[in-house]
């Protein structure tokens, strides 16, 4: 072979290489979708790992009119959204999000842009569950502390000192119900309180506090009732969801479950995980009828995976306008996965969560 | 690895080979080559061993030389480990060979081994090369019989060996003060007093003080596989900063027939705990205050033409404080104290020339108390048996063990009512061990070796009882290991080249039930210990040595280490989706290459190190996906020192640059290292 043929060769070399890297990466990087064009957004927050600094925004679009993104966050803000993602909540066509492990709370567009953000102070807890009504966010931290921001700029504008680590937060008919969850002695011993604060969302004075099982963490308000779930001891009292009764001060207990989430037909659906005497996890679908008070044991998933069984199942959450079922499922180490059902009950589709611990998902119109 | 890189080590081989029958036949092979190198003998390598499997080791001049400022920094430079990196100076710093696992390896301090049974971790951070003359690594265990049962207990062992006090003719005293100081604040005062007290025996005090405020500054970028940039900020690294000091002194005896040894350790230290680093959080506030203590002893004595026996004990005090002072969290002021008695009689027994037979039983106490509440205040006795045998002819070395461990745990549960319940989990195993050595020609410096190897590690008091995330049902976690290769080592004396040495080793490793933490629940940082891990290992090591002696009186030695691993997770089989899934995914922090050079040259009194470490792309995950790649890292280090008597005094300055090219970099992710930093070192000897 002479120079010339090795010259061919070599350009012939160069030319199918950069067509095969220009095929695999045309492949590989979704477009960005741009604005306007999609239908609906959904946004799925993934927590990611402790100190991982690895949390994230996915976009999926349900109706299939835009390419799925792993990190919109990343990709419109060119920075990471941070550490542990807590909640995230879609108001207005915007969302607002909680970083547990970076302390903060952002505002972003529906495009996925950030607009403000209220950092916690150093000393402050961090921060842990929002909620949002009449142009004001209340979001609940740490160490005891509610804090009141305006909802567009972020500025602090009230807050509320009382509890411990205080869990989650609901603002209903201008009163917060926040749930005081546990404490941590010196020696790293729980200790789990057994209360809910109510707190005037106007003066951000407690109004009262209303028992509940140990250790409230999440509350919840579907049709102006309002549910807390808590967590229980990891001992023998198990995670359960109970009714408040706002007017006397106490709650019912209706069953266990560590998850629940709001159907658009009235009734409540939830998931129950327990560990067996070898620390396998199970878990048992159900659903509630608040205007019944029933508790049907039978899944309302009619078609689920029998990996259901046995994963921890990280996100529960019903799309309100078409009845739609998301489950996200966590092996807490690599990308979470999430299955969408239709309102019956039937797989739809299966696709990965864009990172890890899928914690929450929220439909944007 | 492709067939190239076969086809390259066979060509390596076959090069050795030539190069060795067209110089000339060796037969003092394991020659000693003995240095005289500023009134200290030192032995370089090349010497005859006695296992059936050399170590490999750091010694001597050769190890003072390094850019270390402990032994973590040293024992780098092995193929086949990862050392685990938290940065800076009080970072901690734990070794990982051949993917098994931080927790399997063992490490032994003149012999015996070091202990937590809290949490199994040796930070070899805190091991100061000051007083160490020798750092061997094994592969499997160190396959000589004549050894206590420990040491036949892990699956590697690295053996930390202090100083003996040597004296020059006439001499009854000598003093050593280093003085360290550079980048990250650090100031390191060191003294060294060793003192003749009789014809056989003598005695040295070694006392180090090291303050560093940790501070340095980091740029923190990632980039993602596909190039797109994730982060890039610099800042300066906080509360890394760690006072500590060292305070050891041992008495060193001879006899007709044996030797024994006594030393007493006490290290104390203060230190901040950077975390990682997260968006919007640059300073962590935890603090940890170690107090450690022991005193151990050894007696050995050849009895008769056909028995000679080893006695080693030891007793250990480890205390820790942990504090939080997160008051909105998690506030914790956490103690520990762990406690260790160890006795140890190895018995070897010489049945003819070629064949010994050794009996070993240890037996050892672990306590551990700590200030939780409902706390279980674990103990752990056990005892471990090892009956080994070798046999050795021209031709081949073989050696056999089996190890016998016998653990009784107690705890002490305390019931919510208060009343107190005592629970005891008994746990016997038998592990067995063989390794061989052939030498085809016997005129020919060239070793093939094989070993296999079975043991496990017991889950430790954190994985048992840990308030919390403790699960007293945990199994041991178990290692098998098979090692095939091959050691080439010559004195040889051919033109510039003036010594020789070549290893490589494949290996295959398989971990079952491996130990790992499993998050309880959601939310709220519960997690829980499981046996639910699987890796299957396999890797090569490559190690190369070669002394030079160049014109104008240079005098050079290169060593050159390679590893390749492919160390796969095969916990989750249901976790398979190609490209994602965990299942046969790289374990989290392992690269497929990693390697290092290490070149010294001297020229009169002058002398100049560098030493180049490469470790390639991992993967902080088994699942193998962009989001969970970290990027290659190499660092390059340069010192030269100078050495010059001043009256009696010898003295040697040196002046060190590390990682030259100021490259950041991750060990463990989001733990930055520091960039290019510097360190002056003044050296007195009298």
């Amino acid at each position: 072979m002479n120079l010339k043929k090795y010259f061919l060769l070599a350009i012939a070399t160069i030319f199918a290489n950069v067509a095969i890297t220009s095929c695999s990466s045309d492949e590989d990087e979704p477009e960005i979708p741009g604005n306007g064009e999609v239908t609906r957004k959904a946004f799925i927050l993934n927590e990611g790992s402790w100190g991982g600094n690895n949390a994230g925004i996915a976009m999926y679009a349900p109706n299939g009119d835009a390419d799925f993104v792993g990190d919109i966050y990343f990709a419109k803000n060119n920075a990471k959204l941070g550490d542990l993602a807590n909640d995230m909540i879609e108001e207005d066509d915007h969302l607002y999000v909680l970083l547990n492990g970076s302390k903060y709370v952002a505002r972003l567009n529906k495009e996925g842009v950030e607009q403000a953000r209220y950092v916690v102070g150093e000393n402050d807890g961090t921060p842990r569950w929002v909620d949002i009504e009449d142009n004001y966010l209340y979001v609940s931290q740490y160490g005891g502390k509610v804090s009141k921001l305006d909802a567009i700029n972020l500025t602090l504008v009230a807050e509320y000192k009382g509890g411990n680590n205080l869990e989650g937060v609901v603002v209903e008919d201008g009163k917060l119900y926040v749930a005081n969850a546990y404490k941590v002695d010196g020696s790293g011993n729980y200790e789990y309180n057994t209360e809910v604060h109510v707190v005037d969302a106007v003066t951000m004075k407690q109004v009262k506090t209303i028992a509940v099982t140990e250790n409230p963490e999440r509350i919840f308000e579907i049709d102006d009732k309002i549910y807390v779930m808590s967590k229980g001891n990891y001992v023998e009292i198990s995670p359960s969801m109970q009714v408040l009764d706002v007017v006397e001060g106490k709650s019912i207990y209706i069953t266990n479950a560590d998850k629940i989430t709001e159907g658009n037909n009235g009734l409540i659906y939830g998931v129950r995980s327990a560990y067996d005497a070898n620390w396998n996890l199970t878990n048992e679908f159900f659903t509630y009828n608040p205007k019944t008070g029933a508790v049907e044991e039978q899944s309302f998933l009619k078609d689920a995976p029998s990996i259901f069984s046995t994963i921890a199942i990280y996100l529960l959450e019903v799309d309100e306008t078409t009845g739609d079922i998301y489950v996200g499922t966590s092996d807490y180490v690599t990308t979470g996965t999430i299955y969408r059902f239709n309102k019956n009950g039937n797989l739809i589709e299966t696709f990965d969560s864009g990172g890890i611990n899928p914690k929450t998902i929220v439909f944007v119109d | 690895m492709c067939l190239s890189d076969f086809v390259r080590a066979a060509m390596f081989v076959v090069c050795l080979f030539l190069a060795k029958l067209s110089v000339f036949a060796d037969k003092k092979e394991f020659m000693d080559t003995t240095l005289a190198l500023d009134g200290i003998n030192v032995v370089r390598e090349y010497k005859p061993y006695i296992e059936v499997i050399p170590a490999q080791k750091l010694e001597g001049e050769q190890l003072q030389r390094l850019n270390s400022h402990s032994v973590a920094d040293a024992v780098r430079y092995f193929s086949g480990v990862q050392l685990k990196d938290y940065g800076g100076v009080g970072g901690v710093k734990t070794l990982d060979i051949r993917s098994m696992g931080t927790n399997h390896m063992g490490v032994f301090y003149d012999g015996i081994q070091l202990g937590n049974a809290q949490n199994g971790q040796i930070d070899l951070g805190r091991f100061s090369l000051d007083n160490i003359e020798e750092v061997s690594l094994y592969n499997g265990q160190k396959s000589d019989i004549f050894q206590p049962a420990k040491d036949y207990g892990s699956a590697g062992t690295i053996y930390l060996r202090t100083r003996r006090p040597q004296f020059d003719e006439g001499k009854r005293t000598n003093a050593k003060f280093i003085l360290r100081s550079g980048s990250l604040g650090l100031i390191d005062p060191s003294v060294l007093i060793e003192q003749k007290l009789s014809e056989n025996v003598s005695a040295s005090v070694n006392a180090e003080y090291i303050y560093a405020d940790g501070k340095y500054k980091f740029r923190y970028k990632k980039v993602f596989s596909d190039g797109t940039i994730a982060w890039d900020t610099t800042a300066v690294r906080e509360n890394g900063d760690l006072h500590s000091l060292r305070i050891e002194g041992g008495l060193y005896g001879k006899m007709k027939g044996g030797k024994w040894n006594a030393k007493i350790y006490f290290y104390d230290s203060e230190r901040g705990i950077p975390g990682a680093i997260v968006n919007n959080v640059w300073k962590t506030s935890q603090r940890q205050w170690d107090r450690n203590f022991f005193m151990q002893g050894a007696f050995q004595k050849k009895i008769n033409s056909w028995y000679e026996m080893l006695v080693s004990a030891k007793y250990a005090l480890d205390k820790m404080r942990y504090l939080n002072p997160d008051t909105t969290l998690m506030y914790l002021d956490n103690r520990f104290k762990q406690g260790e008695v160890y006795v140890s009689l190895a018995n070897k027994f010489k049945m003819t020339n070629s064949w010994e037979f050794n009996a070993s039983v240890d037996n050892i106490w672990n306590t551990l108390d700590a200030s939780l509440t409902n706390f279980v205040y674990p103990t752990r006795y056990s005892a471990l048996v090892a009956l080994a045998t070798a046999y050795k002819s021209k031709e081949w070395k073989v050696q056999a063990s089996v190890l016998g461990t016998f653990v009784v745990d107690k705890s002490t549960a305390t019931s919510g009512t208060g009343s107190e319940t005592e629970r005891i989990k008994r746990f016997s195993e038998y592990t067995p061990a063989v390794f061989v050595s052939y030498k085809p020609v016997e005129s020919f410096p060239l070793n093939f070796r094989a070993y296999y190897k079975k043991i496990f590690r017991m889950p430790t008091f954190n994985d048992l009882y840990y308030t919390d995330i403790g699960n007293a049902n945990l199994k041991p976690e178990y290692v098998s290991q098979y090692n095939w290769g091959f050691q080439y080592q010559s004195a040889l004396n051919c033109g510039i080249l003036s010594g020789l040495s070549a290893r490589a080793d494949a290996y295959y490793n398989e971990v079952t039930d491996k130990i790992i933490a499993v998050p309880k629940g959601t939310g709220q940082y519960r997690w829980m210990m499981m046996n639910i891990g699987r890796v299957k290992i396999r890797g090569i090591d490559v190690n190369a040595q070669a002394r030079l002696i160049l014109p104008y009186d240079i005098e050079s030695s290169i060593n050159v280490s390679y590893t390749y691993q492919r160390a796969q997770d095969y916990s989750d089989p249901t976790d398979n989706e190609p490209g994602a899934g965990t299942y046969k995914g790289q374990i989290a922090y392992i690269p497929w290459h990693n390697g290092s050079v290490v070149v010294h040259l001297d020229y009169r009194k002058v002398e100049i190190n560098y030493s180049f470490i490469y470790v390639g792309e991992r993967y902080h995950n088994s699942s193998n996906i962009p989001a969970n790649y970290e990027q290659p890292w190499y660092t390059h280090d340069f010192s030269a020192g100078y050495s010059f008597d001043v009256g009696k005094a010898k003295m040697k300055l040196s002046a060190e640059v590390n990682n030259l090219l100021n490259q950041y970099y991750d060990v463990i992710v989001n733990y930055p290292m520091p960039g290019r930093n510097y360190k002056l070192i003044l050296k007195i000897e009298i």
